[in-house]
């Protein structure tokens, strides 16, 4: 990763910006939507990432304090996924999210809160996103 | 990203384009975008998705790694990981 930073660093020109854009690796909700709004099920648990995110940040944070980049702006903001059915969430999730871990209690209270919806239930993972964004140094 | 990053005419590199789902969001606002995957099969992915000649264009999407980027030096506006680091 410092290798990807340092590569990074390298194809930008003097100015330029590096952004990072990630999910965080916290507990999400997972909701089931109706007509008559969502429902929280429970949480999926995400945290098999933290080490992963906790090594970005500290190269990051090593990039920033020999002033290889320059801190810029920082967001944090949701991004939500959506699936028409309860099995193709767990399909996709077990594919693209191998590390996510759905409690027994959140899948069951999904399906519940499904059976009480009807076929209208859609389900919803809102993802805590960070975008942050690094100037190269314009003098270096 | 549109409120943060300032896309507009800039060369950009996407490192980690994964199927390009992302890259196809930005790249008509750029003046060029390079996107890179170190995994094939996303890189098949990504290239079959282009969208209409227009924006294939000004795409190029390679099979590469983070740490050795077919990339000149200082050739870019922006460098973006999304996902990827």
């Amino acid at each position: 990763m410092v290798h990807a930073l340092e590569q990074a660093w390298q194809a930008l020109r003097p100015g330029g910006l590096l952004v990072d854009l990630r999910p965080l690796s916290l507990d999400s909700p997972l909701e089931v939507m109706g007509a008559e709004g969502e429902q929280r099920a429970g949480l999926v648990d995400m945290s098999a990432d933290l080490p992963d995110d906790r090594a970005v940040d500290e190269a990051i944070n090593a990039a920033v304090r020999a002033e290889v980049f320059l801190p810029r702006e920082v967001r944090e903001f949701g991004f939500a996924y959506y699936w028409q059915t309860f099995d193709g969430m767990l399909k996709y999730t077990r594919e693209k999210w191998d590390t996510a871990v759905f409690p027994a209690d959140t899948l069951t209270a999904a399906q519940a809160l499904q059976a009480q919806i009807g076929s209208t239930a859609r389900f919803r993972i809102v993802l805590p996103m960070h975008l942050a964004t690094y100037e190269r140094p314009r003098t270096r | 990203m549109r409120e943060v990053v300032p896309l507009d005419d800039a060369r950009v590199i996407e490192i980690g384009c994964g199927d390009g789902r992302l890259t196809r969001k930005y790249a008509n606002q750029t003046r060029s975008a390079l996107a890179i995957d170190v995994d094939r099969l996303s890189v098949v992915a990504a290239r079959a998705l282009l969208p209409g000649m227009r924006l294939a264009s000004r795409v190029d999407i390679a099979q590469a790694a983070a740490e050795s980027l077919p990339a000149r030096r200082e050739s870019f506006d922006l460098a973006i990981f999304a996902w990827s680091l």
